[in-house]
This record gives structure tokens, C-alpha cells and sequence, in this order.
């Protein structure tokens, strides 16, 4: 009787629930542990995996806010985000406050604000499908839209993209046109 | 004795004869008009039924002069649209922390947080005011005069009515 209790439902089943066919993969990135590292290594810098599912908002005027903040430092982004009037604005700001609250607390940060944007993306959530009324007794599906946002907090200075010249791109491409050769050739 | 493509002959033009006889006699080939345009009242009445059919076009006639896309736009035209710098975000350089107490705001904008804890003190006040007032609409022609604990009017402040509030005045509402 025991052993019934503590089994976990491996069999196929045919219909799962809402709850059991998501995925849980950015979570689970927090709970990775590296090996101790050796002392000649560079200090590997702490990293905060966090996500919100099923935020009501359209994930194509998420993906705006969420490129906006992509590569900041985390001050600078939550100044942002507090000063625009999307809807999506202020979930974002509540998600990065308790991704930084959990650097802090569990993840080994030693100063809030030493953190920068790694990733920061969002993607379809489940949606809700109602009926839409036309006229001539015409009807359309309406999706219900939600959507997830993930983000990556990393410890330190963001890093710099690089100041490409003008010059420096012609010269790219003019060392491409040149190393180009005949494929497939005998 | 007729051969056999005599005969043929013969039956082809037996039966156009037949034919042309069985036209003449139903009528067929007469035209119903007049050889002359005669212009006048004509015999067959066709105005007033011209007037009857005077039916809406409807949606669907119009359908076939509407504007509609010719072929499905691709995920990369549409988002080469959407990714357009005219659509994406814009990063605001106007953001500062508020000098009272710390919280960011805008440079042309009051600072929300001092504003709100501004707000919270005057409805406190105007609490009170309609607590003195009673019943609406029961302004008297005075000035009010704000006093915390601790604090006397002045005398060139008889003339007010007076609104206590039982705390130490704020740092940020001076006396005068």
C-alpha cells in the first residue's frame, strides 16, 4: 500500500491537465551547481534565472519592452520600466525586483545593484479561445493572449558591444569577397 | 438508277427544304420590330417596370471592386515592419532621483512619492474641514488657517477659522 502512495505516475497517459505539460526548464536553471572552482580559474560571476508564466499581454508588445532592457544594468532598467505606460511595464518591473530580492537572498550577490540584463526575452503563452460575433451571423475565434518572460541576471559590468567604424566593416567585407572560393570544385 | 451520292445529295437538300418549310410555318423567323424607328407611344408598355426593380446593390455584387492583398506577407517583410526603429522603444534620458527623499523621477514631473504623502496629509485635513462643516455646501466666507500641535494663531490671524490637526507639522508645510 505503501509503494502505491510514493509511485509517481510514469504510464502514458492520454489526457494531462493544463499544469502537467508545461515547462519548467528556466526554473530548473537556478538549481544547476557548478564544481568548486579551481584557484587559477576567473571568479565565475553569479547568475539569477527568473520567469513569470501566463502574464495577460500579448507577447509581440512584450518582446518591444523586453528588447529595450536587454543588456542593461538592472537600475537602469527598472528606471525604465517604471517611466513607461505599457501594461507590460509594470509586470516586468515587479519580475526583476523579486529576481534581484532572490540574487541577494539565495544566490550568493553581494550588492543589488552590481547586476546587469543577460537575456530577457518573452514567448506565447496558453491562450483562451472565445467566440468573436460578426455580422450576417458570421463568427471569428478571439484568442485570449498570455504570455511568459524570462530573464538572467548575471553579477557585474555589463559587457561593452563593440564600436565597429565604418572603415573597419568595409574591410570585413572586402577580407569576405576575397577568401571566397569555387566549391565543389575537382 | 440514282447512285448512292446522288442519292445523299438529294436527301441533304430534302431536309433543308423541310426545315426552311417548318420555320416559315411556326413563325420563327419573323422579327417582332418595326422596320421603321417610330418614335411615339409604343405598344409594348416598358417604363413603369424599369421603376420596379430598384433593389440595393448588394455587399456581395460590390465585393468584386474592394482592395484585398494579393499574396500573404512574410514573416520576414512583417517583421522587417514591426522591428522598424519608428516602433521600437525609446530610452528616456529625463529620469533623476527626487532630491526630498530619494525616489526617481521625471525632471519636468513632480516626484510621485512626495506628492502622494502630500495627498494622504490633505485628506486628512479635509477630513476634518467637513467634520467642522457638517453638511455640505456649508463653507463660511473665511479663510482656513492649518495649526499642528503646539502652534497659536498670530493676530493678524482672528479673522480665520482654524483646522486642527493633532500632530507636528510636517518639514515640508512651512508656517507662512
Amino acid at each position: 500500500m505503501l509503494f502505491a502512495f510514493g509511485k509517481t505516475q510514469k504510464l502514458p497517459c492520454i489526457h494531462t491537465s493544463a499544469a502537467l505539460d508545461v515547462n519548467k526548464n528556466w526554473d530548473r536553471k537556478n538549481l544547476h551547481m557548478f564544481p568548486p572552482q579551481q584557484p587559477d580559474e576567473a571568479r565565475r560571476p553569479a547568475e539569477v534565472h527568473h520567469c513569470r508564466r501566463q502574464i495577460k499581454y500579448s507577447k509581440d508588445k512584450m518582446w518591444y519592452l523586453a528588447n529595450m532592457i536587454r543588456g542593461m544594468t538592472i537600475d537602469e532598467a527598472i528606471a525604465q520600466l517604471e517611466f513607461n505606460d505599457k501594461k507590460g511595464a509594470k509586470i516586468m518591473k515587479e519580475v526583476l525586483l523579486e529576481a534581484q530580492e532572490m540574487a541577494v537572498r539565495n544566490h550568493n550577490v553581494e550588492y543589488k545593484s552590481n547586476l546587469y540584463v543577460a537575456e530577457s526575452f518573452s514567448n506565447k503563452g496558453k491562450y483562451l479561445k472565445r467566440i468573436r460575433y460578426h455580422g450576417r451571423g458570421m463568427f471569428g475565434i478571439m484568442d485570449k493572449v498570455h504570455c511568459h518572460y524570462f530573464v538572467k541576471l548575471v553579477e557585474g559590468l555589463p559587457p561593452k558591444a563593440e564600436q565597429k567604424t565604418g572603415f573597419d566593416q568595409a574591410k570585413n567585407y572586402v577580407e569576405q569577397l576575397k577568401s571566397r572560393t569555387i566549391i565543389h570544385a575537382l | 438508277m440514282m447512285n448512292s451520292s446522288g442519292f445523299v445529295c438529294f436527301l441533304r437538300r430534302s431536309l433543308l427544304q423541310l426545315e426552311c418549310r417548318i420555320i416559315e410555318a411556326t413563325g420563327l423567323d419573323r422579327q417582332f420590330a418595326p422596320a421603321l424607328a417610330v418614335h411615339g407611344p409604343s405598344i409594348l408598355p416598358h417604363p413603369h417596370d424599369e421603376q420596379e426593380v430598384t433593389s440595393e446593390p448588394s455587399f456581395l455584387d460590390n465585393v468584386f471592386w474592394m482592395a484585398a492583398p494579393k499574396k500573404r506577407r512574410t514573416i520576414e517583410i512583417n517583421r522587417t515592419r514591426r522591428r522598424d526603429p519608428s516602433f521600437m522603444l525609446k530610452v528616456k534620458t529625463n529620469i533623476e532621483p527626487c532630491v526630498e527623499c530619494g525616489h526617481l523621477k521625471q525632471k519636468h514631473i513632480l516626484c510621485g512619492f512626495c506628492y502622494e504623502k502630500i495627498r494622504k496629509e490633505t485628506a486628512l485635513i479635509r477630513g476634518q474641514i467637513k467634520a467642522m462643516e457638517g453638511r455640505p455646501l456649508n463653507t463660511p466666507a473665511q479663510e482656513t488657517l492649518v495649526l499642528y500641535d503646539s502652534e497659536s494663531p498670530w493676530e493678524s490671524d482672528k479673522d480665520k477659522r482654524i483646522v486642527e490637526r493633532n500632530r507636528k507639522r510636517p518639514s515640508w508645510f512651512s508656517i507662512y
